[in-house]
């Protein structure tokens, strides 16, 4: 029922009919032979099926009556079917328009649409897929905790880190801790390995009770006797080191679940919020808007330095303005983010789910642009083993086809980290670093911020002069530069501006009502629904309310 | 072509009732109906542009029979089973897949009725227990003999309630309803009744009739 439909010709109408009214009563005999084995007998004689009584088949008609739009609307603007006593309202003679308004929060004196907010959310699951529940990499699995099945014990079960601290991978002995003057833990040895005991800890994530962890694994220093950061990826290894005050540095599996999950919420937030505050639709591309709970607060503030192989740091927040401790606190805060930001396309849950800055591009232009960067339907011809020395994608035979216009879109975040979120401020990572391309010729090495941000290496002699550069400026035209400070923003201003996001938001929203993708004989409809959009300062809730009440919604085929 | 047709859409009925063996105790014996369903016939709806009829999305099935049902869902203990099976049910996760399907496949009607069914028979238990709602009303669930006049009020407004149809007492449109709810109350009838087996009284027919209100396509179409 979702597929393409052709343009609605007499002669595909009569077929779509007669398929619907199939089904329907194909459906009739489901459900009697279902009822039949639900009473558990074999209740069914032979009797006429439903369109064989005259009037007992409910006419189809194409433009639906009262009754039918009302629960179109209901469904579609709230998820469920409309009460009796709305359908009362509605035999009583108020207008199906009227409901309309009064679920989407524009009648006066109406309750804020959070229904119709919720629907908008789901809608929009479907363009930017907030969905990093795998993108667990963000903590450091030497770094998890978890607890022995058996003795109860609590400890980072990692078999390096069990190395690290007790000379094999092994956990603590299942006796209360002793510990030394110096406050560490006394070991002994036992099957060849140094084992400590356990300590009791209140963990952060629920501080109402008390867990058995290993007196290692518990430790609280904030810096080690080698000075390393205890709650940095620095100190993984460091038998110093330990999970920090209430395990505060360590995550468990539904910590990890939770603050995935966690970044997830916040972008339905920044999408609720949106629609409840009835802002420009754009501004949910552009908004520094952002939310947290306790389970991020925790996050940004203990453990976002145990990275392991993807990263937010440096944050791209203002961590130190976070307030709250409770990581299970699960009342969400409204914060607001740095200059930089550019709404849902910088948040974590978008930068983790598209990690490398081509897929951030071809998923916006794709979901807000309706331009998704596909192959011509004559395919791409092979290169040709000269072409395919071109290191460049933008000129290189076949991958221009795309990437001419795909590198310079995906330059708009250029300074977010890929394979990760971070915010590369300009003033600590300026576009040239001279350590960054000497390292590799002095040393053969090169310290973290120079290996993971900048051009280091050059296979070809075309790379060459981009040796020190900023990884988003290989191979960017000089009309193309000024974007990597723009941001994202930068694209969305330039899709208003030249129409494309309104005229696509626009179709997204009625191909999302309609069910099917628009025709092209449908055009001026879209057209004059995309200026009303307009003329309302981008209102998602008046240009739903143009598609539901307009003639096409109404007819229900 | 009519037979042919007709045999189709009772192998279907068919599988759906063998395809899932493990949804009752045992086999269950279903006589299956022969219908003679006329050919297409040709309606001319125009060349205006339309909405596409279609199926509810998962949250939408599961809010609608919540609603319909004054506030019963398809949930196990503290599990609510359209989460549960959501992949199942084609609900995207968007990771492995980013657009729901909303096709009316087997599979999601298998998983409607088994909602219907545990939905409706505590509806009905709860209809003729202490603290009904009034879902089968003027109806006494528990009566053995309802005057038809009641019948057909009530199934007019479970009719209102569940589909949004709004028909009138004594209109046609009962008909095919009105037969369902007889021949299910005879069935009832026919079984012995026992005060203490309240899955063998009258309140079962009416729990048909829940079942067939869910499982037609006027309700999980809009």
């Amino acid at each position: 029922m979702t597929d393409a439909q052709e343009p609605g010709s007499g002669r595909a109408g009569q077929g779509r009919r007669g398929r619907l009214v199939m089904g329907m009563l194909g459906g009739v005999v489901v459900t009697a032979l279902i009822v039949a084995a639900t009473l558990g007998a074999s209740l069914l004689t032979p009797s006429r099926a439903e369109c064989d009584e005259p009037g007992g088949c409910r006419e189809v008609e194409p433009r639906l009556d009262d009754h039918a739009y009302l629960r179109a609307l209901s469904l579609d603007l709230r998820g469920v079917v409309p009460t009796v006593e709305e359908l009362d309202a509605l035999a009583g003679g108020k207008a199906p328009e009227a409901f309309v308004d009064e679920w989407l929060g524009l009648a006066p004196g109406a309750p804020p649409p959070t229904e119709f907010a919720e629907r908008v959310v789901r809608r929009h699951g479907a363009l930017l897929w907030p969905n990093i529940e795998n993108v667990d990499q963000i903590f450091h699995f030497r770094r998890s905790l978890s607890r022995n099945s058996t003795t109860n014990i609590w400890d980072q079960s990692a078999t390096d880190t069990r190395r690290s601290y007790r000379g094999a991978g092994v956990t603590c002995l299942d006796e209360p801790a002793t510990f030394g003057a110096d406050g560490r833990p006394l070991t002994r040895e036992v099957d060849g390995a140094q084992r400590e005991g356990w300590v009791e800890v209140n963990p952060y994530w629920d501080p109402s009770t008390t867990i058995k962890v290993c007196a290692f694994d518990a430790q609280t220093a904030p810096v080690s006797a080698l000075g390393r950061d205890c709650a940095s990826r620095a100190a993984i290894g460091d038998a110093a080191c330990g999970c920090g005050p209430d395990l505060a540095w360590c995550p468990t599996f539904d910590v990890r679940r939770a603050v995935l999950g966690s970044f997830r919420g916040d972008v339905e937030r920044r999408i609720a919020a949106n629609i409840l505050e009835d802002e420009p639709y754009h501004a949910l591309l552009t908004s520094r808007r952002a939310f947290v709970n306790g389970a991020l607060t925790h996050y940004w503030k203990h453990q976002r330095n145990s990275f392991d192989s993807v990263t937010l740091v440096p944050a791209s927040i203002d961590v130190a303005a976070l307030s709250g401790t409770n990581f299970r606190d699960s009342d969400w805060r409204e914060i607001e983010l740095p200059a930089e930001h550019a709404g849902v396309l910088t948040s974590p849950a978008f930068l983790l789910r598209f990690q490398t800055n081509r897929a951030r591009a071809a998923r916006f232009y794709d979901a807000f642009l309706c331009q998704p960067f596909q192959p011509p339907d004559t395919g791409i011809a092979p290169d040709d083993p000269v072409a395919a020395q071109q290191p460049d994608v933008q000129l290189r035979p076949g991958c221009n086809y795309c990437h001419a216009q795909l590198e310079p879109a995906a330059a708009h975040w250029g300074r977010w980290t890929q394979q990760g979120g971070a915010y590369l401020d300009p003033a600590d990572f300026p576009e040239f670093q001279a350590e960054c391309a000497a390292c590799r010729l002095d040393s053969g090495t090169c310290p973290d911020r120079c290996r993971l941000h900048y051009v280091t290496r050059a296979l070809t002699p075309a790379e060459e002069p981009y040796l020190g550069r900023l990884r988003a400026y290989e191979f960017l035209r000089p009309e193309h530069r000024a974007y990597i400070e723009e941001g994202p923003r930068g694209l969305v201003r330039d899709g208003l501006a030249d129409g494309r996001f309104t005229d696509c938001a626009t179709r997204r929203a009625a191909e999302w009502l309609v069910g099917r993708p628009l025709r092209e004989d449908e055009e001026a409809w879209t057209r004059d629904l995309a200026l009303r959009f307009s003329a309302s300062d981008f209102r998602y809730r008046e240009l739903v309310r143009a598609i539901v009440t307009s003639e096409t919604y109404r007819r229900a085929l | 072509m009519t037979t042919t047709r007709t045999v189709q859409i009772c192998a279907l009925a068919a599988l759906l009732a063998l395809a899932f063996p493990g949804c009752a105790d045992g086999p269950v014996p279903v006589a299956l109906e022969g219908h003679d369903f006329e050919e297409e016939r040709p309606v001319d709806v125009g060349a205006a542009p339309w909405r596409e009829r279609r199926r509810m999305d998962i949250a939408q099935v599961d809010a609608s029979l919540r609603r319909v049902t004054g506030g019963i869902g398809w949930d196990s203990g503290s599990t609510n089973q359209f989460v549960r099976f959501d992949d199942t049910l084609g609900v995207p996760d968007y990771i492995n897949s980013t657009s729901e399907d909303r096709a009316v496949s087997l599979i999601f009607l298998k998983f409607l009725d088994d909602a219907a069914r545990s939905v409706c028979r505590r509806v009905a238990d709860r209809e003729g227990g202490d603290a009904p709602l009034g879902t089968f009303a003027p109806v006494d669930v528990d009566a053995v003999d309802p005057a038809s006049a009641d019948v057909d009020a009530a199934l007019a407004s479970l009719l209102l309630r569940f589909h949004g149809r709004r028909v009138t007492a004594g209109s046609a449109a009962l008909a095919p309803w009105r037969s369902l709810y007889t021949r299910a109350a005879a069935e009832v009838a026919a079984t012995t009744m026992d005060p203490e087996r309240p899955d063998l009284s009258p309140r079962r027919a009416w729990e048909a009739v829940c079942v067939a209100l869910v499982d037609h396509p006027d309700f999980y179409t809009y």
